[in-house]
């Protein structure tokens, strides 16, 4: 089984490890240092002693008599050639013992020595002294050093006992800085609970604009925004989506009602026939349109590239067209450089051409101009305007008729016909060939104005 | 000249057997993948409409299985499906044509029409209706002896409609076969209509019996007036 934990309680766990830790090192050399200090404070009184005897040995020259000065109390011992000859009371209270050899001290000058809850710590020197003839003293001071050891005895446990304290204030301090932190958390995910598609509206409140959580929520937020207006976007299209589904749908059912009911002659019934067959036609075209659209919003389409040249293909949809302009008595001159290469998908650029071309011949009076210029600018950008001298798009409007079903005017548009996607659909085709498309402002009617940029005219490739 | 047509939905499966009934065709109709399997591999059939989503056994499955049994009937699949995926998995299985619905029913008889004929010479040089001739070496048109001449685009338009005289021609066979553009787009439905108009005021205002006429809500048709 594997154990989860909350985020919170892991960070606070791992900061009460966190501090136990660095207690468990500060008091380790907390410990040594003191230890350290206090034995080389009990090893210099020590020092002090023996020199003092010491000193009293030397100055003597060997004679006994002088070592009385030294009184009784110090607990130490004179031996001349590891021969007992001068020992303290003190000292022989010590017990210690009797016969003291070389290999005692082992080649150190340092020994220590318990007895009856007492600790000693012993220390021998050697002394040469002598006027005639020379002697050979070695001079041994013990010492007690038994509070000394009990003083470090109590600071480790006095360190140790600190551990079960620091453990309960450090659970307590990471229990409260991680509710600290966490408590923004908690309550941002209690107002991200109440938001649903319903309330796209609400937002998640900023704290602290500056810490990770505030901009986290900021971040959280703009995402929530961008999430409304798709939603919107999609309910819009779905309400205009099923507008135009339902006014074929209507026409046809009241044409097929209505001569099922009048029940004429042969021919009344071919008109009703041929009239829902006119609009089950705009029906296929309307669906045929949207799953264009569609199938590229999922991604999921291959789009094959390929250097063409645009004025061919902007020739060849002029063409195409030509004919609707000429019956309305409309000019269509196009401006060009001899050639002008660019990778493209030639479908979707010139479905988007058609698409303009269309509108501009829809919307433009007759005997009315349509200007077409293409041209490379010096930067390598590349530029296509079709400008038509019909009403114009008003400034604001400029950015909608893009929208899916968008229309300035909706009691024009059944006598103008089209699904409402054109624009769309033409959208689509300049931006999959790595351009945008707009209407910019022009003295007079509409001008749309697609651009190209410079490096998808250069590069080779056929990235999209 | 018997035509098989598989399709589960009985509506759509009445409404092509009735067309095809109407146009001389013996047809037999069968609204499962097996029964589909079983009819082509059991009797003489000339040409299988193949839905692609059935019930059962898939369109393609059966399509497969017909082929590894040696069976090379043309079939023509008919379905909602239109991605270029979709297009080409039918067509690797072995179909030999490939419609997607919502079709016009011209546009069927037309496929069926070629897939039929095939093997047998198309080259037609001179094309015939009442006075109506053209010469499809020379892409001149006469009429009751007079020259009439006409665009490119015009001509093209009118040699497409006398290959298919008699027969109704959809603005989307125009479309696809005359104009080259292979998705369908709403702006050429009126270039083919005006297309059409100048065409007629060519060959037809002049001259007693129309002969290109249009259907509603169909499209157009090449015929002397006493044909049906």
């Amino acid at each position: 089984m594997k154990l989860v934990l909350s985020f919170r309680t892991q960070l606070m766990l791992l900061n009460t490890l966190l501090v136990i830790l660095i207690y468990a090192v500060a008091a380790f050399f907390i410990y040594a240092f003191m230890k350290n200090r206090i034995e080389s404070v009990e090893l210099e009184k020590l020092q002090e002693q023996v020199s003092t005897v010491s000193t009293v040995v030397y100055k003597s020259g060997g004679d006994y008599n002088d070592w009385y000065h030294l009184g009784d109390q110090k607990p130490f011992l004179i031996m001349e050639d590891w021969k007992v000859s001068y020992q303290t009371t003190a000292w022989k209270d010590l017990n210690f013992p009797d016969k003291l050899t070389p290999g005692d001290f082992n080649n150190k000058s340092l020994k220590t020595y318990s007895a009856e809850q007492h600790n000693y710590l012993v220390k021998i020197n050697f002394v040469r002294t002598g006027i005639d003839t020379m002697h050979n003293f070695q001079v041994v001071v013990a010492m007690e050093n038994t509070e000394a050891l009990e003083s470090v005895e109590k600071l480790a446990r006095s360190l140790v006992l600190g551990i079960p304290l620091i453990l309960i204030l450090a659970v307590a301090g990471s229990f409260f800085l991680s509710n600290h932190a966490m408590g923004p958390v908690k309550l941002l995910r209690i107002k991200a609970q109440q938001i649903s598609a319903q309330s796209l509206s609400l937002r998640l409140p900023v704290i602290n604009a500056r810490d990770d959580i505030g901009q986290l929520t900021i971040v959280f937020n703009d995402l929530l925004t961008r999430l409304e207006y798709t939603f919107e976007q999609l309910k819009r299209f779905t309400a205009d989506a099923s507008h135009e589904f339902r006014t074929p749908l209507t026409s046809i059912r009241s044409t097929g009602q209505v001569a099922l009911k009048n029940a004429g002659n042969v021919n009344d019934f071919k008109d009703a026939v041929a009239s829902m067959l006119e609009d089950t036609d705009r029906l296929a075209n309307l669906i045929h349109d949207l799953l264009q659209l569609t199938r590229h919003d999922a991604g999921r389409l291959k789009i094959d590239f390929s250097k063409e040249d645009l004025v061919s293909h902007i020739n060849s949809v002029i063409e195409e067209l030509k004919i609707l302009a000429e019956e309305k008595g409309i000019t269509i001159s196009f401006l060009h450089p001899d050639t002008i290469r660019l990778h493209i998908n030639p479908a979707y650029f010139k479905q988007a051409i058609r698409n303009i071309l269309h509108n501009a011949i829809k919307y433009t009076p007759g005997s009315g101009l349509i200007e077409i210029q293409l041209r490379q600018e010096e930067s390598g950008i590349i530029r296509i305007d079709i400008k038509d001298n019909g009403p114009g798009i008003p400034p604001d409007l400029r950015e909608k008729v893009f929208e899916r079903f968008f229309r300035i005017d909706n009691a024009r548009s059944a006598s103008v016909g089209g699904s409402g996607l054109g624009l769309a659909i033409a959208k689509q085709g300049i931006e999959i060939n790595n351009g945008n498309i707009k209407f910019v402002d022009s003295n007079r009617g509409a001008t749309c104005r697609m651009v190209f940029p410079a490096n998808s005219a250069q590069d080779d490739s056929s990235a999209i | 000249m018997h035509i098989l047509v598989v399709e589960d939905e009985p509506k759509v499966a009445q409404a092509i057997k009735n067309g095809l009934l109407s146009e001389g065709y013996r047809v037999t109709t069968v609204h499962t993948g097996e029964e589909g399997f079983f009819q082509a591999a059991s009797q003489k059939v000339d040409l299988i409409l193949l839905d692609l989503m059935l019930p059962g056994k898939s369109g393609i499955e059966i399509l497969n299985a017909l082929r590894e049994l040696g069976k090379d009937t043309p079939v023509l699949i008919l379905t909602a499906k239109d991605t270029i995926e979709d297009r080409v998995l039918g067509l690797d299985s072995g179909a030999d044509d490939y419609l997607v619905k919502p079709f016009a029913f011209p546009e069927l008889l037309a496929r069926i029409r070629a897939l039929t004929r095939r093997g047998r010479s198309d080259q037609v040089l001179k094309l015939k209706l009442a006075d109506l001739e053209l010469d499809c070496i020379t892409r001149k048109v006469k009429r009751n002896g007079y020259d009439i001449p006409l665009t490119s685009k015009e001509y093209e338009l009118l040699e497409y409609l006398m290959r298919h005289q008699g027969h109704a021609v959809s603005r989307e066979m125009l479309a696809h076969d005359v104009w080259q553009v292979k998705d369908r787009a709403t702006p050429l439905d009126n270039v083919i209509d005006v297309h059409i108009n100048r065409l007629r005021s060519k060959i037809d205002t002049n001259f007693d019996q129309p002969l290109l006429h249009t259907i509603r809500g169909i499209g157009f048709i090449m015929k002397t007036e006493d044909e049906p």
